[in-house]
């Protein structure tokens, strides 16, 4: 079959590969029909990820059609169509029981590297890295599903790939984030980052009872769609002072809620910047926290800041004494993705949200590299980029 | 040397109690083990999968079972490597399954060639292959078998599909001893 291979720092190929086979009875294969790039892959673009190897097939954000079942796997049938969940979770031990999907203790066979760097070890990932796992990704033709039984939601017919393809990781990554901002009536959510998760971030802060969001953000085309589809304010880092920004439009009180929806390739006009940049180039640092400490200190005393970018390793100049004087919570994980399936979609049966919104480009499956060169330069106004196997290229 | 690890495994003392006391079926989840007989009561016989194409062999006798409760071995005169150790069963707080620890006493033999040999069966790091042995213990009690990633299946493997040539590298499935998890 043909699968998008990481080769190295900016070099990704879509090459032949053996194609995957059913190895544990909970397994399904399932036949891609759609499969998108996510922000969090430009970061294994970029070479921030440690333990890639080449040949990793990437890709996480995936879904499509069930063409074979391991025997453990009586939920699911040969032709079902299916969103697959990225964290891989075994539904069984005592996390994912207690609804920490992400942090299944049972599906890293790597977790031992992953200890080594963060203490315990988060859940296997699909495409992500050797510390997460080594699971073959779903950018390609096809992909083996560890824990069938547990993961894959079964889409009703009359829903359109691109309505749900977004369940896979970034809607419910959005919507974790306004979630754990505990949003009152009133609530004034500000979210960095008006890339997709952050597009989904304010969309959810929306359905769960915000008043007023605002989005912060350099590149124009996703600033206008967080103003046009999600009905944000907007603030342009490039052009305004976020704090002082946000001070105004707060009546000097600061959002109830922030959320960091960057992570750690922060980018920001002057010296912070380059500061980090140097730091993270001469390994002192390994993420750029530039948007985490912007969010921290707007937050309003008691407020909420709620971490939905990735971050790898560690920070530096933490501003913790703004964080424990004025008695703010930071809530944060990798989404608990399974969690979520099934209210978020019946959210987009009943037309409460429709997360195809935020695509912009539609590629074959083999011109991957091209998409990965386009999302990374923002080329084309480009924000979401999705993959078909099957499929030719269309403009949203 | 001594190595001490431990894991909690979701289930309860009598279910871990009874899995670890198969004893011929260790080598399911100490993937280092060819076989495991018992070789009279309260004997059993070791033998390693082959390293640079020589299998390790010795015998231990068991000195201590307590059903539930704990299991220690200790290697009868003769072994490369003299081992004893114990596994103990304990309940987690509040019904949170079963706390299993490993304690093993390792003798390493001194000369370097013999080193090196049991430096490719434990590893370079033996406690880590102890650790090991708990995870895979734990994921087959748990899920019905031993969790593998594409990558996983042999050092340096990139994470993409086994090639039919590889396919007999992948640890093979354990539903066979807990059908009651598969059919959940």
């Amino acid at each position: 079959m043909k699968a998008n291979l990481w080769m190295g720092k900016k070099d990704v190929r879509v090459e032949n590969v053996p194609d995957p086979k059913i190895l544990d009875q909970r397994d399904a294969i399932i036949k891609v029909t759609s499969t998108a790039i996510c922000g969090s892959d430009l970061h294994l673009y970029n070479g921030f990820v440690p333990t890639m190897e080449k040949g990793d097939i990437l890709g996480h954000e995936f879904m499509g059609e069930v063409v074979e079942v391991g025997r453990a796997v009586r939920n699911l049938r040969v032709g079902d169509r299916v969103v697959v969940p990225f964290p891989i979770a075994c539904g069984r031990c005592f996390l994912c029981q207690k609804g920490f999907y992400s942090l299944c203790e049972n599906s890293n066979p790597n977790a031992w590297i992953a200890e080594k760097m963060m203490g315990h070890s988060p859940a296997g990932v699909f495409g992500y890295s050797h510390m997460l796992g080594g699971f073959a990704g779903g950018q390609a033709e096809y992909a083996r599903v560890p824990f069938a039984d547990i993961g894959p939601l079964k889409i009703p017919a009359g829903l359109r790939d691109e309505q749900v393809l977004f369940l896979s990781d970034i809607f419910p990554t959005g919507y974790m984030g306004a979630e754990n901002c505990n949003i009152q009536p009133g609530d004034t959510v500000a979210v960095w980052g008006a890339g997709p998760v952050g597009q989904f971030a304010m969309a959810s802060a929306f359905l769960l009872g915000a008043e007023r969001v605002i989005a912060i953000d350099r590149f124009p085309e996703r600033l206008r769609m967080a103003r046009d589809k999600v009905g944000a304010e907007i603030i342009n880092y490039e052009e305004t002072k976020v704090l002082e920004a946000l001070t105004e439009m707060t009546g000097g009180r600061g959002p109830d809620a922030c959320i960091d929806a960057v992570g750690m390739e922060a980018h920001a006009p002057g010296l912070q910047y380059a500061y980090d940049r140097v730091k993270q180039a001469t390994m002192l640092e390994t993420d750029r926290p530039i948007a985490l400490r912007e969010a921290i200190m707007a937050c309003r005393n008691a407020g909420t800041v709620s971490v939905i970018g990735v971050y790898a390793g560690f920070i530096d100049k933490f501003p913790m004494g703004s964080v424990m004087n004025r008695s703010l919570t930071i809530k944060t994980g990798q989404c608990h993705v399974h969690r979520y399936l099934k209210p978020l979609l019946e959210r987009i049966m009943k037309g409460e949200i429709d997360p195809s919104f935020v695509i912009t480009h539609e590629l074959p499956l083999d011109d991957a590299p091209k998409g990965y060169d386009m999302f990374l330069n923002k080329e084309d106004d480009c924000i979401k980029v999705v993959l078909k196997p099957e499929g030719k290229a269309t403009i949203h | 040397m001594h190595i001490k690890e431990t894991i909690i495994i979701n289930r309860s003392p009598e279910e871990v109690y009874a899995f670890w006391h198969v004893y011929e079926d260790f080598p399911s989840f100490m993937l280092d083990l060819e076989s495991v007989s018992q070789s009279g009561p309260k004997l059993l016989h070791f033998k390693t999968k082959p390293f640079g194409g020589e299998s390790d062999e010795w015998d231990a006798e068991i000195i201590i079972e307590v059903p539930f409760s704990e299991i220690a071995w200790r290697s009868i005169k003769g072994a490369k490597v003299e081992n004893s150790g114990s596994v103990r069963f304990e309940p987690a707080t509040g019904g949170r399954g079963t706390v299993v620890r490993l304690e093993c006493d390792l003798t390493l033999p001194t000369t370097e060639a013999i080193k090196a040999k049991i430096g490719k069966i434990f590893g370079e790091d033996p406690a880590q292959s102890f650790k090991k042995i708990l995870r895979a213990s734990k994921q087959i009690l748990e899920t019905g078998g031993i969790v593998i990633s594409e990558a996983s299946i042999s050092p340096g493997h990139p994470a993409q599909p086994p090639s039919d040539s590889e396919l007999p590298l992948v640890q093979r499935e354990y539903h066979r001893l807990y059908p009651v998890i598969a059919e959940q």
